[in-house]
């Protein structure tokens, strides 16, 4: 009863839209296809969906007001800064992987994927299952913390090395001064000053302006996300190219990890209180992966680490995994543990 | 029209590093650039499809006297070269002399 249940979900999500223009957009590249996505396009779909996810959010937050969700917030910083710990120390002693590839990722898995999100809020709504709306504000809470706690790692390690051995035997450029660019691109980088922004205007504009961009922000979502979701196929498809060659152990923790992570965000997401939907929604959000705003952060403060692991294991295998198996999993679990 | 000779300096590298990039440069003496944006590319760094932030290019191109074109080299090769993909020629070529300074602009 409780495996059929599973295989419905997964069924369920895997003849939605969403998921087959990803599949659509591997499938293109397989078949060695010119379709492409213009770049300004692509620009213009990120702006229009965090910009609608920003705003939903923060007329949330005014909703419900912003100290009833305490207990949420500080399980979300839990998360962004847990799952980066945890990720490192199987990375580094079970992978064998450098420090500066451990950490940096590490601190993808700890951050997180708006599209994932994204995808899995279309998931419960075709299932007519509410999240809590003010989540989407975690988004932009667990995308810097994964990051910063991932270059912190990277910094607390080479220290110890160095106490140690001595010396290191990566090489070890101090970077004085690293936080503030790695802040400055978490908070002003176009995906996240859209966010942020977006909240910001949603808090303030409250229901009204929720309604009166209704027709361009909210009945479009759907079809501006299938769009999107055939650029990330064919972004991830690129990449499965490289998948063997990371090695049987990355593969691995890509699939593992997000599963691992996705269960403790579920579980976390019931304890603090939140719904089937929301524990479900905080479970996506552990699960996920960066693919956009980490790659370049850890690409500025952790040259040394090599981005063929992180952009393989996130993008190409990490993101295709919850899209089509992770979303309906962890939706599956959330409501056998907290579903009454 | 009198011309002037000078180094054309070209450097292509991530897109990360603009903003290093720019601050090295406008250190070392330079008086102005020009940033172009690169579709693509491919070397010994791998391929840099440019569909994501962290795998797009540019490529920056310079104007200026040959010793600031060496010290930009001295530092490029000092700081980034190591750690990104980075690509860097120059050639001497021959500029339209800039109008003196009474006749405006």
């Amino acid at each position: 009863m409780v495996d059929h249940t599973l295989l419905d979900a997964i069924g369920h999500n895997l003849t939605a839209p969403m998921p087959l223009f990803f599949a659509l957009g591997i499938l293109a590249t397989l078949l060695r296809s010119e379709l492409k996505v213009p770049d300004a396009l692509y620009i213009g779909l990120t702006l229009y969906l965090l910009g609608a996810i920003g705003l939903h959010g923060g007329a949330e937050i005014r909703e419900v007001g912003i100290l009833a969700i305490w207990m949420p917030i500080l399980a979300c910083f839990m998360l962004g800064s847990l799952i980066p710990i945890a990720g490192y120390f199987i990375l580094r002693y079970m992978g064998k992987f450098s420090i500066h590839d451990a950490a940096a990722i590490a601190g993808h898995y700890g951050s997180v994927s708006a599209v994932t999100f994204a995808v899995a809020t279309q998931f419960l709504s075709s299932l007519q299952v509410k999240p809590e709306g003010y989540l989407s504000a975690f988004l932009a809470i667990l995308e810097p913390t994964g990051v910063v706690v991932g270059i912190l790692l990277a910094r607390i390690a080479l220290q110890v090395e160095i106490r140690r051995h001595g010396e290191s035997d990566e090489p070890t450029k101090t970077r004085a001064g690293w936080l503030r660019p790695v802040l400055h691109e978490a908070l002003t980088g176009t995906g996240s000053i859209i966010l942020l922004g977006a909240l910001v205007i949603g808090y303030v504009s409250g229901p009204d302006g929720i309604a009166v961009t209704k027709p361009f922000f909210g009945d479009l979502f759907k079809g501006v996300l299938c769009l999107f979701m055939l650029e990330m196929g064919l972004v991830a498809g690129r990449r499965l190219a490289e998948v063997r060659a990371v090695g049987a152990f990355l593969i691995a923790f890509a699939i593992c990890m997000p599963i691992i992570d996705g269960t403790i965000g579920v579980l976390l997401g019931g304890f603090v209180g939140l719904s089937v939907g929301g524990a479900t929604m905080l479970g996506v959000m552990a699960a996920s992966a960066s693919y956009i705003a980490a790659p370049a952060a850890m690409r500025i403060s952790l040259p040394e680490a090599n981005p063929s692991f992180y952009l393989t294991a996130s993008l190409g295998i990490t993101f295709p995994f919850n899209i089509a198996m992770g979303i309906p999993l962890y939706f599956w679990l959330a409501k056998l543990v907290f579903g009454s | 029209m009198p011309m002037e000779k000078a180094i054309l300096l070209t450097i292509i590298t991530e897109r990360v590093m603009e903003p290093t990039l720019k601050e090295l440069v406008e250190r070392a003496g330079a008086q102005g650039y020009t940033i172009e944006d690169v579709a693509s590319g491919w070397g010994k760094h791998g391929n840099r499809t440019g569909q994501l932030e962290s795998d797009q290019s540019f490529k920056m191109l310079l104007i200026v006297p040959k010793a600031v074109a060496q010290l930009i080299l001295q530092e490029v090769e000092r700081t980034l070269q190591p750690d990104y993909a980075i690509t860097a020629f120059q050639h001497e070529v021959e500029v339209m002399s800039r109008a003196p300074a009474s006749s405006g602009s």
